[in-house]
């Protein structure tokens, strides 16, 4: 296939691109966000005259100047969107200023004076499950729990040759996209509003916002796309409800764009998680019995924290059949940071752990752990991992296949050149469900236009955060019309101009573009088709569209746009849901994508560094939609996944931020790219499959970690159970087994 | 973030910066690479109010080998000292060091008397410069005067040098022959500061006996330090394993590395010592050829 150019590619490198942030209007202000120094305490007073009578300052505002519902949150709306009586994290707003420049704005927030009563701090689910503990929100402090049990746990333990039990500790990660959260919020004459702030879902935010502003969401535009990144961590609102808020009350366009060091006290984060396997398997090597516990910190606000847990609970037992599943998970509130939605949405965390399992069983019972995957591995015809029909593909096995040739290329480790490192490789596996799943609303549609000038426009609600739709879009949209690049426009991202197509998310956009086409590619062609045959006087059978327009034996009878001259568009449109299983079990997906990693690490025995040399991945996931795309979605979430593994970590104190900022929060850089870092697509499906390719915007990330952590152990027998993996902590382990000296033996215990 | 408002000179001669910088005062501040200075000042850890912009004066750059003395102009950027033949011949220490600063882009920018006045406890220059027992040519309106990199580091961030000062050229003594050297660090990632670095110097007379050596290490003190037992230890003797232990126990005895996110104080000691021996052995192996 040949390397398509994103469409947005060259105007990005030349750094000619505009984002929302970049954008500028006359007298427009400067709006900045005061929240709480206390992860949770009480409000006692907020006085903002002397912020306000400041020069410059335009607007101070407080939970007394919300019009509508002072909460936002995708699901519920629990989080305020400024307080008023109560903060429950550090990130939680308090007021809000808009002034003529960025210092005047913040020193305005100096001179709000707000009285605190601070109260105990909850920086733990164990603490905030204590007995006694202060309640965080009216329901207590559980916001979900979620569960999935079948078989006889007990008498399948039974019949086990070997149990592990482990608990694994995976950390807080942060989004770290390239732009923070920003944009303008400008009020329209006409008393309308149009938000530029980059989003995830802009339907969502308007409706979001319509509700905190009271108005109708008609009077709402959000223009949300081109974004910066955002990896999830802009799904939810941000600084938009301030920006609006301050934009009404003060008339003038508002610009917010949050310092790194604002975006790590405000975004929310990946899940931490403490997650506690039980597993057991046969002497023949087959799983029997899996029970899991999950413990995930929340933080302050729900945000799609239920969803997430739902999601880990459904992939615990990963792309094994097991005859025994027993699992809990339970979400908890805390006074952390808050926690959401993240690439990966909890795959990541229990892949982590089984991964971990399924080597440490291999190696309990002395099998090879590839030949006892593919025993326990599932088959085109299983069942989901919650008993639920499945799109039927054999993706798991595939991928297995292809990562275990690279597995025994790779596993006889070379001797080291130097006497004090060791290399050692690993491997994991894993599906990750696309959309968001049973009894969730997920609607999606699309829109095709032959516009008055000739183009044919094609229409999302999704938008460009550098996952590469656009490009997307470009292919399918060519490919299944036939005709050429120049011959459309996309449009994305602005509520006023396109259709609803459900949040750009959850691996959903390839799935849905593709589904979309192959709705509306049949009338839209059909329309254009005998519009020109009325126009050439030639049947319409004769007929084709090609590049640049209608064809006719080889040639090019009629150009888009004299089939567009002096007519009304020709307009297509098609709403649809993101399919699902035809078994009504909550949450359950039906698309599945898989992943087969092998990870070759150099760990330096006297330093404890790991160096990760080696990352293969393989993925099934359907047809590649755009090399480019799939390749930076692949290796870039296998970086990303490197990071969670070897340095990232949000560190909380007390309820309080440690790392700051990305000088003390770590994100690999380009030397920290191993080396060989390869992808292999293994695209086939099943005939009859129906559903096109999948997104692959996750399922990058979610393998690597055990990848990694199982090559570690192949290389010092150090098994890790806690991420990030922190060089003292291998240095420790090897060196109290005298793994330098030769007497080299594993450690069970873990780190 | 954009750094606070201040005043922007750019001088055309040396001269007229030193003026500028008498007149500024304690509200003055040299801008060469800025690599340092420009994220400091974003992060509004400091906020100069007057700029004096450097980079005009050509004359400040160049790369000389005199009187078996390398003399190298405060304005010259790492990336030229990385590159020049000459350097990599006469004082490959130095040359290796650089490899290790930042990113090329930031070398591409950064200056050799930028990084050095800057004193940054782990920075590579500081401590390349000390442990080759260079010094430093300060200039002020009134005087020109020379100080020995020993006396020049006095805290984390701290120089000799006085807000009218400018730090116009870094000399070095060149390499015997029959010398190695050797510049090693760990740092959590590439192109960060180092959790540790170790340097060394070292002269060999044809049995293999070592003549002279400097050993220092950066992140572990407030600025590099110098070992002076290794001279002690290893002047007279051929380097062993019995002979590097006692080289780490006086590691062990000078140094007070501190913990923080990302290393604990035994950790970094624990790489300090590791750094110890690993340059000591190719700084040795270098010098017996």
């Amino acid at each position: 296939m040949a390397k398509k150019i994103r469409p947005d590619g060259k105007e990005k490198v030349t750094g000619r691109l505009k984002y929302l942030t970049d954008l500028a209007f006359s007298n427009m202000l400067y709006g900045k966000i005061l929240r709480s120094p206390y992860p949770h305490a009480r409000i006692l007073s907020i006085s903002t005259d002397k912020a306000r009578q400041l020069p410059g300052v335009q607007a101070v505002i407080t939970h007394k100047d919300v019009p509508g519902l002072n909460g936002f949150g995708i699901v519920t709306p629990d989080q305020p969107v400024l307080c008023k009586d109560i903060v429950r994290y550090v990130g939680d707003a308090v007021a809000a200023v808009a002034a003529d420049s960025v210092e005047t704005a913040t020193r305005a927030l100096e001179l709000i004076h707000v009285q605190y009563a601070p109260l105990p701090v909850l920086d733990s689910p164990e603490k905030a499950l204590e007995e006694g503990a202060p309640l965080l929100h009216p329901n207590g402090n559980v916001l979900h729990r979620a569960g999935f049990q079948k078989g006889d746990i007990e008498s399948e333990f039974a019949k086990c040759a070997a149990i592990v039990e482990e608990t694994y500790h995976v950390p807080r990660q942060l989004h770290a996209y390239m732009e923070t959260e920003g944009g303008v919020i400008v009020p329209e004459k006409d008393g309308s509003l149009t938000v530029y702030v980059g989003t995830q879902h802009g339907f969502k935010d308007r409706f979001q916002l319509a509700r905190i502003l009271g108005m109708p969401e008609e009077h709402i535009r959000v223009v949300s796309s081109p974004m910066g990144g955002s990896f999830g961590g802009k799904d939810e609102l941000n600084i938009q409800p301030y920006g609006a808020l301050l934009a009404l009350s003060t008339g003038k366009p508002v610009k917010i764009h949050q310092t790194r060091q604002e975006s790590i006290r405000s975004s929310i984060k990946r899940h931490p998680m403490k997650i506690t396997m039980k597993t057991g398997i046969d002497q023949d090597g087959r799983l029997r019995a899996h029970q899991t516990t999950i413990v995930a910190d929340t933080g302050a606000y729900a945000t799609l924290g239920p969803a997430i847990l739902d999601f880990a609970v459904e992939h615990t037992s990963g792309p094994y059949m097991i005859p025994a599943v027993d699992t809990k998970g339970i979400s908890v509130f805390t006074n952390n940071g808050v926690s959401g939605e993240f690439r990966g949405f909890g795959g990541n965390q229990v892949t982590f752990a089984l991964e971990g399992q399924i080597d440490r069983l291999a190696a309990a019972i002395g099998m090879d752990s590839v030949e006892m995957r593919r025993l326990n591995i599932r088959r085109e015809h299983d069942l989901g991992p919650l008993g639920q029909q499945i799109a039927e593909t054999n993706g798991a096995l595939d991928v297995l296949q292809s990562a275990a040739a690279v597995y025994a290329e790779k596993k006889p480790s070379s001797q080291n050149q130097d006497r004090w490192k060791r290399t050692g490789t690993g491997m994991a596996i894993t599906m990750h469900g696309g959309g968001l799943g049973f009894g969730r609303m997920d609607p999606a549609g699309g829109r095709l236009s032959l516009k008055e000038d000739g183009k044919i426009e094609i229409s999302f609600g999704f938008e460009e955060a550098g996952q590469g739709i656009l490009a997307v879009i470009e292919t399918i949209t060519t490919e299944q019309l036939g005709c050429a690049k120049e011959d459309i426009s996309i449009m994305i991202g602005d509520t006023s101009l396109v259709p609803s197509s459900g949040s750009t998310t959850a691996s959903r956009g390839t799935s849905m573009v593709w589904h979309s086409l192959q709705r509306l590619k049949k009338p839209f062609l059909q329309k254009l088709l005998t519009r020109a045959a009325r126009k050439t006087g030639t049947k319409e059978g004769q007929l084709s569209i090609g590049p640049g327009g209608i064809w006719e034996n080889g040639e090019c009878r009629l150009s888009f746009r004299e089939l567009a001259s002096e007519q009304a568009p020709i307009v297509i449109s098609t709403q649809f849901d993101f399919p699902v299983s035809p078994d009504p079990i909550d949450s359950a997906h039906f698309l599945y994508t898989y992943s087969g990693v092998v990870a070759q690490v150099e760990v330096d025995l006297l330093t404890g560094r790991i160096n990760v040399t080696e990352l293969h991945q393989s993925l099934s996931a359907g047809p590649v939609v755009n090399e480019m795309g799939y390749l930076g979605q692949i290796e870039g979430g296998g970086v990303m996944a490197l990071g969670y593994t070897l340095m990232e970590d949000v560190i909380m104190a007390d309820g309080h931020y440690v790392t700051e900022n990305l000088d003390s929060y770590l994100i690999p850089g380009i030397k920290d790219v191993p080396f060989n870092l390869q992808v292999k697509a293994v695209e086939s499906l099943p005939a009859e499959d129906d559903y096109g390719p999948r997104g692959v915007g996750e399922i990058g990330t979610i393998a690597v970690a055990p990848a990694i952590a199982n090559a570690i152990y192949d290389a010092v027998g150090l098994r890790v159970s806690q991420l990030p993996v922190k060089p003292e902590t291998v240095l420790k382990s090897t060196e109290e087994r005298g793994v330098l000296h030769g007497s080299q033996s594993s450690n069970s215990g873990g780190n | 973030m954009k750094p606070p408002k201040f005043e922007y000179y750019k001088p055309a001669t040396l001269e007229e910066a030193l003026n500028l910088l008498e007149e500024a005062g304690d509200d003055g501040k040299i801008i060469a690479g800025g690599q340092s200075l420009v994220p400091i000042m974003n992060m509004r850890l400091a906020s100069p109010k007057c700029l004096i912009d450097i980079n005009g004066l050509e004359e400040l750059s160049y790369i000389k080998n005199e009187d078996n003395t390398l003399k190298i102009g405060t304005l010259t950027r790492q990336s030229d000292v990385e590159q020049s033949e000459m350097v990599a011949n006469v004082c490959g220490l130095l040359a290796e060091a650089i490899t290790q600063i930042g990113h090329v882009q930031t070398r591409n920018r950064g200056t050799i008397g930028g990084s050095i006045v800057h004193a940054d406890p782990s920075a590579e220059l500081p401590l390349a410069l000390l442990t080759l027992n260079g010094s430093v040519q300060i200039t002020s309106k009134d005087e020109v005067r020379t100080v020995a990199a020993e006396d020049f580091f006095i805290t984390y961030l701290t120089t000799d040098i006085m807000p009218t000062e400018v730090l116009t050229e870094v000399t070095i003594p060149l390499m015997e022959e029959k010398s190695g050297y050797s510049f090693q660090e760990v740092a959590r990632r590439h192109g960060d500061f180092a959790l540790v670095a170790a340097a060394c110097h070292m002269t060999v007379d044809d049995e293999g006996i070592i003549t002279a050596v400097r050993l220092a290490l950066g992140g572990v003190e407030a600025i590099p330090l110098l070992i002076g037992d290794a001279e002690d230890i290893l002047t007279g003797e051929q380097l062993s394993d019995l002979l590097m232990e006692q080289v780490t126990e006086s590691v062990e005895m000078e140094s007070d590395p501190e913990s923080d996110l990302h290393a604990s104080s035994e950790y970094r000691m624990h790489l300090a010592k590791v750094l110890t021996k690993r340059v000591l052995t190719q700084a040795y192996e270098r010098a017996r050829g």
